[in-house]
């Protein structure tokens, strides 16, 4: 019998991986030539699994119908009218193929492309840390890596590349004035920073260099005039009615916020996907929340001439099955990609008429993660360094960018 | 890719004459105590951290009578003549308590247990040529053993006292106190009551867990034996109300309905330690001898328990009653028109199709886990009783393991076989006839959970500093040090509560209902149940040494009422007090130690530029540092 390492030597070590460099290179001379800093990437997330046959890969059998978008032949749900406006930004991913129907490991699979447990049980960073290790710069005074509502965390990368985790944002961030005069403040600060010096040196723990980290990247978000960004009562009310006046709307509007500030990755959840009962009625009430989101979301990029620069999203840690949506389902389902020179009004993939499986251009998670890299300017063939000078791989060696998506 | 594993080729326990006492002699010349200290040179607490080890007078030797080794300890010594110094001129600074005392074991089971796991892990350091750090000093063991057995901090008074204490017992009798104390079951019971909700987080957070809560924490602090625990818990049946027990099943439902296949995995995690539901749709992909027809044969005791509820929409009701339901007669209706007809009456369960739950692929008959023989339960129900007995069987040869690992895992920060609940047949332990003695040893005891927490926090290994040494720092699974533990977002909140508050108690039961009720409005730290959730980042996070706290959560910790409050500095800043006395106080409150003389001569400076302000500054400072939110 094998053992479990065995297994992973065996199942890494088949084809050698062909890599995406082509197109990484391509994408990253457009960059170069439009004279970007960095890009952006903006993860909407649907925790719970969100249905493709409910909102975009819609059946002639599904309870919705499909309606037209702004590309043609393209069709998605009656429920996403706003989103259709921007049909022309989409490439939507119909051939997700992932294996993994247990929400935990599916989340953590979706967010680091690698399957838990892989890699010797390494903890594997998420993509926003992933992103934010990779494009964020260090004496950016806010956070690289922002989510509202939650996410995973930055696995070997280490807690520099932890997400701030916002949960209530309509007063801007709370929490960053001091009780105390601003002296006194400082001599506090000053205080702690001896006493964890002090007990670094005495125990050595990864934990109390993350307790530093952290303290520090606090005590800049305490003095930055950039925590501006995240009060959205400074937008007109009639924007953020636009994007809905709920967590995820206004999550949205605080992505568009971030982005526009330099900050390299963040993560918006929406959650209530597991629609096990009550399929349709609960996916209709949950397009409404994510259809003027998304659409404003994707039109404010454009309009600002962001879009470019900024891939948005869309996906759960599954979808769900075809027949009705009750539930998971990991054999064929859809995400969406829009802007980061994404080609947009595009379906890419068929799961045919019943849905039940992938007829076309199948996307492993390592797949989709490559594709997603590329898109944002990361070279996936690229190792980050573990610890001990191990090589740590972006994404799994032998994973392929999704060509199509940037023809 | 090769997993992170210390290379443990052939490392064999040696029949253990390397045991506590041998440990014991050893540590004596090292660590017997440090009361009074020279003024060191520089002011910086990082520069001058490790010169604090100055001892004044050459130990006494220990007075040692064999067996058992005793050692007496002084604890405190008269300052030392001060040394000639060329910087600057001494500031008396009163003796400070920095105790390190030997424990000595009383006779008994769970003490002879504690020799034998040091033996283990003794021959594993040897064979390795790992050296393990030194004791840990009283007040390092102190607040580590408060943290483990009841999710706080120890309050000043047990600080002062424990530090003063000459008993050379006083650790052993310290563990006694702690396992006898309510707060022990009750930090047990809202660790399992987090375990059985986490596992399912979106289904379960509507379930209310205060019933639980309060009836493990019964079990755990009447000692029930484990086996009795876990059989309760697996066949829970009955008004909800009356049993709060069935909040196993209820957290391990699906479409409103008890979940069998969920109960599989959840019974399979918790208390045997495996990973059974990757069988579920599958051969295991790990371990090929497990098939579908394992999980489902066991999902099939769990087929026929059923929610009752009130009310006339079944889906949104809460579930009354937990029953078991026998099918004695064709499906009919609904159940008929979603495929059940196919299923014939008795102890048979369907086997849903991963793809749509409405239909099936197959059937299953009761079959216990890796037994041959199909359990023939026919229409008798209830069937969980009969799980319950194989599950909880001494002959069950993962039951006690998983306990004992589980255990193990929440004292020592990782499991002999890590994580618990995948210790399948290619799982690595790192010390393997440790856990063979432990599961051996814990059946013999009956199940004995006390006894078996009273072994752990009473071995040399528990009893070691979390400080490591240049030769044994990248350690991490052969104990040549304690290591450091990130508190949990409940004990940090309650121990901020202690000690902001600078109680002598925890708050009882009736005390925390009326702080509920009166901070219901106010979302600070001082709601608990807002303050729990503001902190609890850890939903994902397996591994006690990491660090999950966020940005926010620190800005919080640092911004927010409680921890800027004056109440207990008040307390001990009382007119005419010596400054370094109060400096020494507010230590004691927040860290559960004395400052070592460099940090109490920094902080004396510190205060004397800016007079009584700085004590609420210092506290502060505790409060926000590192090592308040480390369990070391």
């Amino acid at each position: 019998m094998f053992s479990r390492r065995d297994f992973l030597k065996l199942s890494s070590a088949g084809v050698a991986g062909s890599c995406a460099s082509g197109w990484f290179g391509l994408l990253a001379n457009r960059a170069r030539a439009a004279g970007v800093k960095h890009k952006s990437c903006i993860l909407l997330w649907m925790a719970g699994g969100p249905s493709q046959s409910h909102t975009f890969d819609v059946k002639e059998h599904s309870d919705f119908k499909a309606i037209d978008t702004t590309a043609s032949g393209v069709k998605i749900s009656e429920h996403l009218p706003k989103i259709a406006e921007q049909g022309k930004h989409l490439a939507i991913l119909r051939g997700m193929r992932t294996g993994d129907p247990n929400h935990r490991s599916a989340r953590y699979l979706m967010h680091t492309g690698f399957r838990q447990g892989a890699g010797g049980g390494v903890a594997h960073p998420s993509l926003g840390a992933v992103v934010s290790a990779d494009l964020g710069r260090p004496e950016f005074e806010l956070p690289n890596f922002v989510a509202v509502g939650g996410t995973e965390g930055p696995g070997y990368l280490g807690p520099k590349y932890s997400p701030l985790i916002v949960d209530d944002f309509d007063r801007g961030l709370p929490d960053l004035k001091p009780f105390s005069p601003q002296a006194d403040f400082d001599g506090r600060v000053s205080l702690v920073d001896e006493l964890d010096k002090a007990f670094l040196e005495d125990y050595g723990a990864d934990s109390t260099k993350a307790h530093q980290a952290n303290f520090q990247k606090a005590l800049a978000l305490m003095k930055s005039g950039r925590t501006k960004a995240f009060e959205l009562g400074n937008e007109p009310d009639a924007v953020r009615e636009k994007y809905g006046k709920n967590k995820f709307g206004q999550g949205c509007l605080l992505a568009r916020r971030l982005v526009e500030e330099g900050v390299p990755f963040v993560e918006v959840a929406l959650g209530g996907w597991d629609t096990h009962q009550d399929t349709p009625k609960r996916i209709k009430s949950l397009s409404a929340t994510l259809d003027p989101a998304m659409g404003a979301l994707i039109g404010e990029l454009k309009e600002r001439g962001l879009l470019d620069t900024t891939l948005v999203i869309w996906m759960g840690e599954f979808g769900r099955n075809p027949k009705n949506g009750s539930q998971h389902y990991a054999r064929a389902w859809t995400t969406v990609m829009a802007g980061g020179g994404v080609k947009g009004g595009q379906v890419i993939g068929d799961t045919g008429k019943t849905g039940e499986d992938v007829k076309d251009r199948p996307i492993s998670p390592a797949d989709f993660f490559a594709t997603v890299l590329t898109a944002v300017g990361i070279d996936p063939t690229q190792s980050f360094t573990g610890r001990g000078g191990r090589p740590m791989p972006k994404v799994d060696k032998n994973a392929k960018a999704v060509s199509e998506v940037f023809a | 890719m090769e997993p992170h594993r210390p290379s443990r080729a052939d490392s064999r326990p040696g029949p253990g004459p390397l045991t506590w006492v041998l440990g014991l002699t050893s540590l004596c010349t090292t660590g017997i105590l440090l009361g009074g200290f020279v003024l060191p040179k520089s002011l910086d607490f990082a520069g001058s951290a490790r010169a604090a080890t100055i001892t004044p007078e050459p130990p006494r030797p220990p007075a040692v009578t064999v067996p058992p080794v005793q050692v007496t300890v002084a604890p405190v010594v008269e300052p030392p003549a001060p040394e000639p110094r060329t910087v600057k001129p001494a500031r008396k600074l009163p003796p400070l308590l920095n105790p390190t005392t030997a424990p000595v074991l009383p006779e008994g089971r769970a003490y002879d247990l504690a020799r034998k796991i040091d033996g283990h892990i003794d021959a594993a350091l040897t064979s390795e040529k790992v050296s393990p750090s030194p004791l840990a000093s009283d007040a390092e063991y102190l607040r580590r053993a408060y943290l483990d057995l009841t999710g706080r901090v120890p309050t000043y008074e047990k600080v002062k006292s424990f530090l003063e204490d000459t008993d050379p017992q006083k650790r052993p009798k310290l563990i006694d106190e702690l396992l006898a104390s309510d707060a022990f079951g009750r930090h047990f019971a809202e660790i399992w009551t987090d375990t059985l909700i986490k596992r399912d987080t979106d289904t379960n957070r509507n379930l209310k867990t205060d019933d639980f809560t309060t009836w493990m924490a019964k079990q755990f602090n009447e000692n029930r034996a484990w086996d009795k625990i876990v059989v309760d818990l697996v066949t829970a049946s009955g008004k909800v109300d009356d049993n709060p027990q069935t909040l196993f099943v209820l957290a391990n439902q699906d479409n409103n309905q008890v979940s069998p296949s969920k109960l599989v995995g959840a019974t399979a995690n918790l208390f045997l330690g495996l990973q059974l539901q990757c069988a579920e749709c599958h051969v295991h992909p790990h371990v090929e001898a497990w098939k579908q027809d394992d999980f489902w044969g066991m999902a099939a005791f769990f087929g026929h328990t059923k929610f009752e509820r009130d009310g006339m929409k079944p889906g949104r009701a809460p579930v009354t009653e937990i029953k078991e339901v026998a099918r004695t007669a064709q499906p009919k209706g609904k159940a008929a028109r979603q495929g059940e007809k196919a299923i014939p009456p008795g102890d048979t369960i369907a086997i849903p199709d991963p793809t749509d739950a409405k239909k099936t692929v197959g059937t299953a008959k009761p079959r216990l886990f890796e037994s041959t023989k199909p359990a023939n339960l026919g229409n008798a129900v209830p069937y969980r009783p009969k799980l319950a007995t194989w599950l909880t069987s001494t002959d069950n040869k993962y039951f006690a393991r998983a306990a004992v690992n589980r255990f193990w895992g929440h004292f020592f920060a990782r499991g002999i076989i890590n994580p618990v609940e995948d210790m399948g047949p290619n799982s690595e332990p790192t010390h393997p006839e440790l856990l063979d003695l432990l599961a051996r040893e814990f059946v013999k005891s009956q199940f004995d959970l006390k006894d078996l927490f009273r072994a752990y926090c009473n071995t040399a290994a528990y009893n070691r500093t979390s400080k490591p040494t240049e030769s044994n720092a990248s350690d991490t699974t052969l104990l040549s040090h304690m290591p450091v533990k990130v508190i949990g977002a409940r004990e940090l909140i309650d121990s901020l509560r202690l000690v902001a508050a600078a109680r002598s108690a925890p708050l009882n039961r009736t005390e925390m209902r009326e702080l509920q009720k009166e901070m219901a409005k106010n979302k600070g730290l001082n709601a608990p149940a807002a303050g729990l959730r503001f902190f609890d980042k850890r939903e994902y996070e397996d591994d006690v040494t990491g660090y999950s706290y966020g940005i926010p959560q620190l800005l919080k910790q640092m911004n927010t009422a409680m921890t800027n409050s004056g109440g207990t500095v008040a307390r001990f800043a009382k007119p005419g007090r010596e400054r370094s006395a109060v400096i020494i106080d507010l230590y004691m409150t927040a860290l559960g130690r004395q400052p070592r003389p460099e940090e109490l001569e920094r902080l004396l400076a510190y205060s004397e530029r800016k007079s009584d302000k700085a004590y609420q500054d210092i506290f502060w400072a505790l409060l926000n540092s590192a090592e308040f939110v480390s369990n070391h």
